[in-house]
């Protein structure tokens, strides 16, 4: 894959609904990822042939059978979303996030926001513990109950 | 410029149903489901799904602000909410006006003005329709008895600040106006601490007959013939026909009486226009602001996909045909297939269905959320399908109707039930085939109906 | 949810999965909405009750008279609010126009923020009286609001009060005065805690004439106004949780050094210490001063 074919290739990607793309060569792999707006930075390498391989969220299907993809794993505490709205992970833009992975927090603290309607609605811990995982990603559509970390 | 993404604010058949039209147009679908609804029909029909809160109804298919988050994070252009639920919530029309999304069905203001009963008769007075005769305002025993005697009996005396049957009397005599008068009184003054009453004519087992209107941004409004929907059990619709058996001249009168309603309060898209008939004589009951649940019966006489030409109206497209392109061909009848045990009061009867097999042939149409393996859900209304059969003329749907019934199986786990053989049941009372219907039939004939074998 | 799935419900599910990814690889269009139509929820379309944080509708909150549906909530509100609640429309005529404030200690920003104050709220100062009606009972009506300049009093408050009483007494009319303030205004100084002496003794005038004089304690009620005429009503009504006191809590506590007692400077605090008459929820306000004022009328029956 030369330059210009990756700058096709980002662009397209740019433009269209996908939020991730993986695409598998012999001599490279691409994968292009988006959050909020921006495509990750890529990999680049040499020619041809591209055999391109979405990932099946085309039209941001947010579900399946269940309302939520990721069941909980070990003995954790889930955090579920109680509207729907945009999850950020961070009080603004240019601001750290609220937690991180592995980071302990106390019952109450504020662990993310999800934005409905232009207004801030901070999630509280449920108890204490440690975030041991986060599932949504900044900038996500969330929906009712949908699982947005686990507590342990 | 047609709308390109809606956001189905429902659930069950009507979603279902709405997303077919959605289809058909080419129309990217949102569904929005409860938590207890993760496995219906219209959520995987649907092209994205988003989940907007608990089983219970308050927290999910009425939680506006849930409903429009997903309508706007999902890049809807419009939300269609079919019927109950938010349909006729001006509020939630005028929340959608605010963000910028079209709501498809009539303006708030319309919504609102007609869902609230005292204005909405001021306005049909104003509109010439007729209404059921009584006193505009309350009245003393004195006035009350002379309006009564020229109303004629029988007559309904109504407490202005309540319902439910609190504080009303029938009478029939002008013997017994003055003591009927004065338990209404009493009664109304001890339930809700005013003892106001009102005079209404008293219709006994009316025809309930209601006509189908659309109308466009640009003024077009015309109407879609009508409906027939005496066949009714405690205020609940069972079976509904196109067109309905009446003299031309009356339904004309009925015609010209829905549009003029229409005209009169700015109504644009779907709407139904509700009367009862006794004799000669119609009288406007309300406006149902929305799509109603037996427009199928109006589709398959008229030709009109009723879906569709919301989406259009709700587009900014005009009417695509005028009232002389409008013809009725047939007779049409549906029948409401409930998940519901008849035999004991008609309690909702629930279950997984294990088997369907439906009915198929010419003017043969079923609307419904079943299919095999699927759950009907518990907390919500027992409607699970429509069954609408068109024949040439009446007898002949009526025929069709019942053969259809006989080959339509929805067979379940243990505590499912259906009323289908209550419904056949139905089709073959002489008293229905010979069209003599009214509002009272199912009580009437109640015992007769249940005799069915299961 | 229940544990075990049909098999012949997830080959539905699977069979219209991969219809839809087809569907959407093969559509014709891709998400473009009408150029002409912006989507989007405005600003300010929704807010949050700052208490209990339920979120609801900006325009439906004035409906309910600025008290949150969740929680009761009292909210603070503007002047033009609480007389368009409490008046009958169409009846209040605005008396007291055209007073300007100055700057007499030549205080650095204080003209400054009398013109930012007045740009935003849209009034010229923090009181605005008139002649208004409350279910045909005729009176004169006042208003501290909060939002200009937290509701502080200085020269032009001082003097509006005085000419409210004033009017009053002319037209022998009763004074219903609702009050939510910072206390005296810090920019004008001496000058405006001349104005608490000021108003007492005006309020002093209406005793004498035997004229009724309603006050209601609002959300917050503090300072130089709570020590002045605020507390000088023949009847002192208040809304639910309204802050009510002089100085500020920790100054309090560092003075006496001691604790203090649990709902301290509340409205219930006051009512249950003998300090006000009755606590009066916002929906109840009108129909109350009716009565009130129904009751004080000449030859007027239970």
């Amino acid at each position: 894959m030369n330059n210009r074919q990756l700058k096709t290739l980002i662009r397209i990607f740019e433009t269209s609904e996908l939020t991730r793309l993986r695409v598998e060569r012999e001599d490279a792999t691409v994968e292009l990822r988006k959050e909020a707006s921006k495509p990750a930075p890529v990999k680049r390498n040499a020619s041809e042939d591209v055999s391109v391989q979405c990932a099946g969220e085309t039209e941001g299907r947010h579900v399946e059978a269940e309302p939520q993809p990721q069941k909980p794993s070990r003995e954790t505490t889930p955090v579920k979303a109680p509207l729907v709205g945009t999850f950020y992970e961070a009080p603004a833009p240019d601001q750290p996030p609220f937690v991180q992975e592995g980071q302990t927090i106390k019952q109450g603290e504020t662990l993310c926001i999800v934005e409905a309607m232009k207004v801030m609605n901070e999630i509280p811990a449920p108890c204490d513990g440690t975030v041991s995982t986060i599932h949504a990603s900044n900038g996500e559509l969330v929906e009712f109950d949908q699982l947005l970390m686990e507590i342990e | 410029m047609m709308v390109k993404k809606v956001l189905v604010a429902n659930r069950g058949e009507v979603a279902v149903r709405i997303i077919r039209a959605c289809r058909a147009m080419e129309i990217e679908t949102v569904a929005i489901y409860s938590a207890a609804d993760a496995d219906e029909l219209h959520v995987h029909l649907a092209d994205d799904a988003v989940c907007v809160g608990g089983a219970a109804a308050q927290g999910s298919y009425l939680n506006m602000e849930n409903i429009l988050s997903a309508a706007l994070n999902t890049g809807c252009e419009a939300i269609h909410p079919g019927y109950g639920f938010l349909s006729e919530n001006s509020r939630f029309v005028k929340l959608c006006e605010s963000v910028g999304l079209t709501f498809v069905g009539p303006s708030a203001e319309v919504i609102a003005k007609m869902g609230d009963k005292s204005t909405a008769k001021k306005l049909m007075k104003a509109a010439g329709v007729p209404l059921v005769p009584g006193s505009a305002e309350e009245v003393e025993l004195e006035e009350g008895k002379q309006l009564a005697e020229s109303i004629g009996f029988p007559v309904l005396i109504k407490a202005s600040a309540g319902g439910g049957g609190r504080g009303m009397r029938i009478v029939r005599k002008v013997e017994d106006f003055e003591s009927a008068f004065q338990a209404a009184r009493y009664e109304a003054e001890a339930a809700f601490g005013h003892g106001g009453v009102y005079l209404e004519k008293y219709v006994e087992n009316p025809r309930h007959i209601e006509v189908q209107i659309l109308a466009d941004e640009y003024g077009n409004t015309l109407h879609l013939g009508e409906r027939d929907c005496s066949i009714q059990r405690r205020n609940q619709k069972i079976i509904e026909e196109a067109p309905a058996i009446l003299p031309d001249a009356l339904k004309e009168r009925m015609y010209e009486a829905a549009i003029r309603a229409a005209t009169h309060v700015g109504y644009t898209n779907a709407g139904t226009v509700e009367f009862i008939v006794e004799g000669e004589s119609f009288y406007f009951i309300e406006m149902n602001t929305r799509l109603q649940v037996e427009h199928p019966v109006t589709e398959a006489i008229t030709g009109v996909d009723l879906v569709r030409e919301q989406l259009r109206i709700a587009s900014g497209e005009s009417l695509a045909f005028d009232q002389e392109a409008v013809t009725f061909n047939g007779h049409a009848i549906e029948a409401r297939i409930n998940a519901e045990e008849p035999r004991e009061k008609f309690r909702p009867a629930p279950g997984r269905v294990s088997f369907l097999h439906l009915p198929q042939g010419p003017g043969i149409r079923f609307d419904s959320l079943l299919y095999t393996d699927g759950d009907i859900q518990p907390h919500y209304d027992s409607m699970v399908g429509k069954l609408i059969v068109r024949g040439d003329d009446r007898a002949d749907a009526i025929q069709r109707m019942s053969s259809a019934l006989d080959e339509l199986i929805i067979a379940g786990e243990g505590a499912l039930r259906t009323n289908r053989p209550f419904l056949s049941m139905l089709m073959l009372q002489r008293e229905f085939k010979d069209n003599e219907i009214d509002t009272g039939f199912v009580e009437r004939h109640l015992e007769r109906l249940l005799s069915y074998e299961s | 949810m229940r544990a075990e799935e049909g098999q012949k419900r997830r080959l539905m599910k699977q069979a219209f999965e991969a219809r839809r990814r087809f569907r959407a690889r093969h559509r014709t269009y891709r998400g473009e909405t009408s150029p002409l139509k912006h989507v989007g929820v405005p600003e300010g379309l929704y807010e949050k009750c700052k208490r209990c944080g339920e979120r609801f509708v900006k325009d439906d909150i004035l409906e309910n008279k600025m008290v949150c549906p969740s929680c009761d909530s009292h909210f603070r509100l503007r002047a033009i609010d609480r007389l368009n609640m409490t008046v009958d429309e169409g009846t209040f005529i605005e008396k007291g126009l055209g007073y300007i404030s100055l700057n007499p200690l030549f205080q650095e920003d204080y003209e400054q923020k009398l013109a930012e104050n007045r740009e935003r709220t849209g009034a010229d100062e923090a009181f605005i009286y008139g002649y208004g009606e409350i279910k045909g009972i005729p009176c004169v009506l006042g208003v501290l609001d909060s939002h200009f300049m937290m509701g502080s009093m200085g020269s032009v408050v001082g003097e509006k009060v005085v000419k409210s009483v004033e009017y009053a007494l002319v037209r022998r009319l009763p004074l219903v005065l609702f009050i939510a303030s910072g206390g005296a205004r810090m920019q004008e100084g001496i000058y405006s805690l001349m104005q608490m002496a000021k108003t007492a003794g005006a309020i002093q005038k209406l005793n004498q004439q035997d004229l009724l004089y309603i006050s209601i304690l609002t959300h917050p009620t503090t300072g130089g106004v709570s020590a002045s005429f605020a507390s000088l009503g023949d009847i002192i009504l208040a809304e639910p949780e309204a802050l009510i006191g002089f100085a500020g809590p920790r100054v309090i506590k560092q003075t006496i050094k001691q604790e203090l007692p649990e709902g301290f400077q509340s409205a219930e605090f006051l009512l249950e210490k003998g300090m006000l008459d009755k606590i009066v929820h916002r929906h109840a306000m009108k129909d109350t001063l009716y009565r009130l004022l129904y009751l004080h009328e000449k030859g007027a029956r239970l």
